[in-house]
């Protein structure tokens, strides 16, 4: 639980969320192509913002993300078609208490 | 002998009325959920308008687990430091029309009166693949395991990889799809009928828009039991090329004193995003082949109008259709494309289709990017000019509208935009 009135950062925020991580990642993340990525547009559209770019690379914090599929429309239509995405396994990732 | 007489890939809504029907004619039939269980990976603003749950469902609404019943719309047009609303309030409900819904609670409810009609719901259970034999869908594969069945049906959600796979749908175009962000904030029940002036079961529903500066994209505020949903919508493309992060508009959303207001002193306690198909009538792809039906969200049966966002009436409506028309193959013992094609015409002469039809044009309406940055504003400063009173000469009404409207230029737009949502929403 959070307060409400105050900035929250993105990992407090997730804290809030129930997830059943898996120990392997839906998501990769290839840096050869990103490198040559104008827009960078997997980092506008996650409202997890399970993109992150550090030192020029793009790191994927797959245990974030809350399934929308929005990055990879994002990435394959307006980036570099760096993200290889899919859905966590059956019963593994996000479990929404409210939805 | 297949498996199961039906499939449906997904415990959503459209494959819960889907699953609810054809148990209730005494089919066979086999629904397979990814999540844990049916509804933890289910997102939505919302309210659903009830006439079509009414329709397919046999239980009274008032023992379906809504949260509360609508009886307040409010539009807000929001600038930096002021806002103005529109209100309408209905105050003798006798048949409410919609009801606010929390999805995990809610469909997972749905999925227990599903089984005990004699469907049989398997969780954690991923579909990778459908079976495609003598260009049939013959069944699905599930972790592994071949799963068959005479009638697949895909109620699988905004994404629809599997749909894709086969072919019948291309994969959303940035300007064809919105991303949302959502909060659920705990105040309490008393609270919040206070806070909101509510009584007993009254709910509000509230659409705001002007904060997302230029991106094409809105907020909403509704009223649950003892929690309140908070969220943002906007368009993937817009994000895109603003370079702005749907969570920070979120955050934006939040912080804002008009929403501040509401949820001050109470507890973000989950946080969600989703999808929505923003296609239109033209571009809903092909929903029916040889041994398989596609429904819901999945096949883009979604309509944005504004402040009016409907996509759960059209999933239960669909679900409950593409069980029909499985059925009809069932009898005939025929589940070529073209005895499945019924589905087509049950569809035609539904409302699904019929609303969809109508406004086909409301996604190029609302995509006018005035209606997100210009309009608030404008319609912000003649409200406070109109109730500027400091003791200095204020002018006449009629010259503070005419002289910000003229002001701007945007007398030709302002008219052209009317005309254009007006037709079009
Ligand atoms: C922010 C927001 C606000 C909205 N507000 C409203 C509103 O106010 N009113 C309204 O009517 N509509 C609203 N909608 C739209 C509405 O939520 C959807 O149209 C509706 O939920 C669609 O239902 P569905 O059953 O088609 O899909 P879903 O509810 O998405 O169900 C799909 C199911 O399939 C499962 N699944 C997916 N892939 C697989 C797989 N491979 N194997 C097994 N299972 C799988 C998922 O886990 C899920 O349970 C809103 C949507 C959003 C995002
Ligand atoms: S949008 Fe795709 S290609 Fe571009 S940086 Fe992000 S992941 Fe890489």
């Amino acid at each position: 639980m959070a307060e409400v009135n105050k900035p929250l950062k993105i990992n407090e925020r997730l804290a809030l969320t129930t997830y059943i991580t898996d120990v392997e990642s839906h998501i990769q993340v290839d840096n050869e192509k990103c490198k040559d990525c104008v827009t960078k547009a997997c980092l506008y559209v996650c409202p997890a913002k399970v993109y992150e770019l550090k030192d020029g690379k793009i790191i994927a914090h797959y245990e974030a993300c809350l399934e929308l599929g929005g990055c990879i429309i994002a990435c394959h239509q307006m980036g570099n078609k760096g993200i290889t995405w899919k859905y966590p396994k059956g019963g593994q990732g996000v479990v929404f208490k409210y939805g | 002998m297949p498996d199961a007489d039906v499939i449906v890939v997904g415990a959503g809504l459209a494959g819960l009325s889907a699953a609810y029907r054809l148990a209730k004619l005494g089919r066979n039939v086999i629904v397979l959920e990814r999540g844990e269980y049916p509804g933890s990976k289910n997102v939505t603003g919302g309210r659903m308008y009830l006439h079509a749950i009414k329709k397919n469902i046999d239980i009274p609404i008032s023992e379906m687990p809504f949260e509360r019943f609508v009886v307040r719309e409010c539009i807000t047009f929001l600038d930096q430091s002021s806002s103005v609303t529109l209100e309408l309030n209905n105050y003798n409900v006798s048949e409410p029309m919609s009801a606010t819904v929390l999805r995990a609670r809610f469909d997972r409810w749905f999925s227990e009166r599903v089984e005990e009609r004699g469907a049989t719901i398997i969780t954690k259970a991923k579909v990778d693949d459908l079976i495609l034999e003598d260009g049939f869908v013959k069944g699905v594969i599930v972790g592994g395991e071949k799963l068959t069945s005479n009638v697949t049906i895909i109620a699988e959600g905004v994404n629809s990889f599997l749909a894709e796979k086969l072919g019948l749908r291309k994969s959303f175009v940035p300007e064809s799809v919105t991303v949302a962000a959502k909060g659920i904030v705990e105040l309490g029940e008393e609270e919040i009928n206070k806070r909101f002036n509510l009584k007993d079961k009254e709910g509000v529903a509230h659409a705001i828009i002007g904060f997302t500066n230029g991106v094409h994209g809105g907020g909403f505020i509704y009223t649950d039991r003892e929690v309140v949903s908070i969220g943002v919508v906007c368009l993937l493309k817009s994000l895109v090329e603003h370079g702005k992060s749907i969570a920070d508009i979120f955050e934006d959303f939040r912080l804002h004193p008009a929403v501040q207001r509401y949820i001050e002193g109470g507890k973000l306690v989950e946080y969600s995003g989703h999808l929505t198909p923003e296609l239109g009538y033209n571009m809903i792809p092909k929903i029916y082949s040889n041994g398989v039906l596609i429904a819901g969200d999945a096949a883009g049966f979604f309509l944005e109008g504004g402040p009016i966002l409907r996509g759960m009436d059209f999933a239960i409506e669909s679900g409950s259709l593409a069980a029909e028309a499985a059925n009809i193959a069932l009898n005939k013992n025929d589940y070529s494309e073209q005895t499945l094609k019924i589905y087509m015409d049950l569809l035609n002469d539904s409302f699904v289709l019929r609303d969809l039809r109508m406004y086909k044009n409301s996604p190029k309406a609302i995509s006018n990017p005035r209606l997100y940055t210009s309009y608030p504003k404008l319609v912000n400063q003649i409200f406070t000019q109109l109730m500027h009173i400091d003791g200095n000469p204020r002018p006449h009404m009629g010259s503070i509208i005419f002289n910000n409207i003229l002001r701007n230029g945007q007398i030709i737009y302002l008219l052209r935009d009317i005309f254009d949502f007006l037709a079009s929403l």
